[in-house]
């Protein structure tokens, strides 16, 4: 488990230099990737956790993120779009793919849909994080009358 | 931009900006409406762009300097090309491992992740159309997987998917999100839809090499 954060958190790093993130802020965006993965991985050994691991994952890295934004003074897709990655549901898009090439239209589905239903429990778990912890961390934006 | 207005005295101004179009409403009846037809993914254009708004709230450089900035901020890279081919080819490599694959998976999962990145570079410097061009990277980012499925001990699965990750609109799908929880619906509606879109060509595109094997009777553990 540990082994698979460190490869996500390297994984965050290598996308953020890839997305011309300055490497001053990288090791942020990497100790985001790990720890979110991490805690999926920790939530995926639940009994019956089915997409909670991903819609996890992504609220931490929404969630920390934001935290990092404030505290670097940044944009928080800085911090998000390399951590995100990981969690992108890329193998079950490739297994339907394969399924469907296969003429196992069944498996092409149930995959892709697994694929579909992952990606809107990531976009949960960011849209949850911004919107909850956002209020709190700037509460100046949100009190201000307009 | 509405900071940048407050800064520069500019008032009442309204911004609606959308991924294919940008329409801003000055005093006097002064508008602007920029269509966009070119866009990629550079975190440092959106960092410097953020520093100079702040710096310019703070304090109002001369308008033509704040001029120069700008320009200087759109062709900001932090790292020469040739080092984005490295940096594809190490998120490849290490991403494989996350995708189900072993550790001598990382090598070709990096040479596809190299690939694809090489072809992309090239491809946008062209006038195709960009998801023509994410469908031939991600043809190109299945060369090395078809390679190694042949040999036992590979997944070709992981080198795939870690080739055509470089690929994946991560930056679209989280400022969709965003856009959908600020209430810009249109804007979050058409990341989605162009996020779809990529999504769909990458897929195409590394479909037909696949499909072509595997109905040549090749191996595909």
């Amino acid at each position: 488990m540990i082994e698979q954060a460190v490869f996500a958190g390297l994984t965050t790093m290598a996308f953020g230099f890839l997305y011309q993130v300055r490497a001053s802020l990288l090791w942020i965006s990497g100790v985001i990737g790990a720890v979110a993965w991490g805690t999926s991985l920790g939530i995926h050994l639940l009994p019956g956790a089915g997409l909670l691991g991903d819609f996890a994952g992504a609220f931490v890295v929404g969630g920390l993120a934001e935290g990092a934004a404030l505290w670097k003074k940044k944009p928080v897709t800085i911090f998000v779009v390399p951590a995100i990655i990981s969690f992108v549901p890329g193998y079950l898009v490739y297994e339907s793919m394969v399924a469907f090439l296969k003429n196992n239209f069944n498996g092409g589905l149930h995959f892709g849909l697994s694929a579909m239903f992952a990606a809107a429990a990531l976009g949960l778990g960011l849209a949850l994080a911004t919107a909850l912890l956002r209020p709190l961390l700037r509460p100046h934006h949100f009190l201000n009358p307009r | 931009m509405a900071r940048l207005a407050q800064a520069y005295h500019v008032a009442p101004v309204d911004v609606v900006a959308m991924p294919t179009a940008l329409f801003v409403a000055g005093p006097e009846g002064q508008s602007l409406v920029k269509r966009i037809q070119h866009r990629s993914v550079n975190l440092a254009v959106v960092a410097e762009i953020n520093q100079m708004s702040r710096d310019v709230a703070k304090n109002p450089v001369p308008l033509e300097e704040f001029r120069e900035r700008l320009n200087a901020a759109r062709q900001l890279a932090v790292y020469p090309p040739w080092a984005t081919v490295v940096f594809a080819a190490f998120a490849a490599g290490l991403i494989s491992q996350l995708m189900g694959g072993r550790l001598p998976d990382v090598l070709p999962a990096a040479l596809s992740g190299a690939l694809t990145q090489m072809t992309r570079r090239a491809l946008a410097r062209t006038q195709m159309p960009g998801n023509l061009g994410d469908m031939l990277a991600a043809l190109v980012a299945t060369v090395p997987a078809l390679f190694m499925a042949r040999f036992p001990g590979f997944q070709p699965g992981s080198i795939l998917v870690g080739g055509i990750m470089v690929l994946t609109p991560g930056l679209l799908f989280t400022t969709a999100v965003r856009d959908g929880i600020a209430g810009d619906l249109v804007s979050a509606v058409s990341r989605l839809l162009e996020a779809l879109l990529i999504g769909g060509s990458v897929a195409a595109g590394a479909s037909l090499p696949l499909y072509i094997y595997l109905h040549m009777g090749g191996r595909w553990p």
